[in-house]
């Protein structure tokens, strides 16, 4: 058995692209989903009975059904009920949902972790709770939640490859197609494992460098 | 103290308020007339209520019955009515509750700029002078995990000046701090009360009530058990509920 660089030479360019689809809807519905996550989190800390019981459900029905169970779902069992996407798009839809079931439960324990005082003092000065909110409680969550912020998004970039299956022309996409070409499974399914790896590897160093950013009263006490 | 004209509002006005925990009857019939300028101490054993009591005006706690009235506005569940009262309002609290990823300078500036819609530069400077007020000017640029807990407790009294508050609560201000640096924070409101502020604390720094004191207000089991000049409430005490509470401070 030999390893043919030749043949990843030959096809950089399907693993470029796929490579890019990949970040590019990363890019999008991880961010969508955070944003969805803390208004599902809001929602269920203070929206009350019911809007607080929606929102515990939300978090259930997408955090306890496997994610590939929910891509088919959303793929091919929506249609049946009218509702047709494109494979990019139910791509966005469900990495976007899946993403929020979680970041909700990670802002959730966050915002919970915050000492009353806080939202006390704030309320005190005659701060309204959005204010308190933006100013006081999420600039203090964004410390507690990168790290395991962190985890989130490595998990849902390896758990990206799972939208190959309903044919959106991502990075695992792109290796079968490859393989399906030329036959070599073990140069293209190392290289996309290496591709991964250097691409989780790089997210975990921004993240760590942004952690550092985000908390300047926290580094200015080690300094001191 | 009590007999005020007519014609001015009482700083606070608290009469038949009552509030529950669940089952817990945690305040009982409390009536108690605050007149601008006045400084009140309210003592008592722990889980008398005293927090409680002063969490109730600023709205930290919702009271069940009776009615408080701030500056002739009463408190219901009138959102925007909560918010003008608790902008009239300061409380300094037992842990001081800084905010901990601002510095100083912003944690002083933050509610001028949102809930007074003053400009920075306006802010700043308001803050700046506050600090020096509190005489933590120098701390400004720093994030309150930098300072001591007596710097952090003074920086706290800036930030609630700085909303130019006719009325201060403190909430056992000095608990939580070393004994040595209690005194700084109590000078701090010492110069405040002599300033005219109308202040209501609770605290167990009855040297402080002595001091300062207009009337001390004693608390046990939800009640209000006397109220009295510090005169007459640390010589002449009426109650044995007080005689016995005073014994056992000063032991």
């Amino acid at each position: 058995m030999q390893f043919d660089l030749a043949i990843i030479l030959d096809n950089w360019q399907s693993l470029a692209a796929g490579l890019a689809r990949t970040i590019g809807i990363c890019a999008i519905s991880l961010p969508v989903g955070f944003l969805l996550g803390v208004a599902i989190a809001l929602l269920r800390m203070h929206g009350g009975r019911l809007l607080g019981a929606f929102a515990g459900a939300y978090v259930e029905l997408f955090r306890n059904i496997p994610f590939l169970i929910q891509v088919f779902l959303l793929f091919f069992v929506a249609p049946a009920y009218g509702l047709r996407l494109s494979p990019l798009m139910a791509a966005f839809v469900a990495m976007s949902a899946y993403t929020s079931a979680y970041a909700a439960e990670i802002m959730r324990g966050a915002l919970l972790s915050i000492p009353a005082g806080q939202t006390e003092a704030g309320y005190a000065l005659g701060l309204g709770y959005p204010t308190i909110l933006r100013r006081v409680l999420l600039p203090q969550v964004l410390g507690y939640i990168l790290p395991t912020s962190t985890n989130l998004t490595i998990s849902l970039v390896k758990e990206s490859a799972i939208l190959s299956t309903i044919t959106v022309p991502e990075l695992t996409y792109a290796a079968q197609n490859i393989v399906g070409r030329t036959y070599s499974p073990v140069e293209v399914f190392t290289a996309i494992a290496l591709i991964y790896w250097g691409l989780t590897a790089l997210i975990s160093a921004l993240t760590k460098r942004l952690e550092i950013r985000l908390q300047p009263h926290l580094i200015s006490r080690r300094d001191n | 103290m009590n007999d005020m004209p007519e014609t001015e509002p009482a700083a606070v006005e608290i009469t038949g308020l009552n509030k529950w925990y669940g089952d817990y009857h945690a305040l009982r019939d409390i009536q108690l007339s605050v007149a601008p300028g006045e400084r009140i101490v309210i003592c008592g054993p722990s889980g008398s209520g005293k927090s409680s009591l002063i969490r109730c005006i600023n709205r930290l706690e919702r009271h069940d019955k009776g009615s408080i009235t701030v500056e002739g506005l009463e408190l219901t569940d009138d959102k925007k009515r909560i918010r003008t009262i608790r902008r009239e309002i300061g409380m300094v609290f037992q842990h001081f509750n800084l905010f901990p990823h601002m510095t100083i300078l912003e944690n002083c500036m933050l509610a001028p700029m949102s809930a007074r819609k003053l400009t920075r530069p306006k802010a700043e400077e308001l803050a700046r002078r506050f600090l020096g007020r509190v005489h933590i000017p120098e701390q400004a640029d720093k994030y309150p995990g930098q300072l001591s807990g007596g710097q952090q407790q003074r920086a706290a009294i800036a930030r609630a000046l700085c909303m130019s508050p006719r009325i201060m609560l403190f909430d056992e201000p000095t608990s939580a701090l070393d004994p040595e640096i209690i005194k700084e924070v109590l000078d701090t409101m010492i110069e405040l009360a002599n300033d005219g502020m109308t202040m209501l604390c609770v605290t167990h720094e009855m040297g402080f009530a002595r001091q300062i004191a207009d009337r001390v207000v004693f608390m046990d089991h939800g009640r209000i058990v006397e109220t009295a000049p510090p005169g007459d409430f640390f010589t002449n005490p009426r109650q044995d509920r007080t005689r016995l509470f005073l014994r056992q401070l000063l032991h």
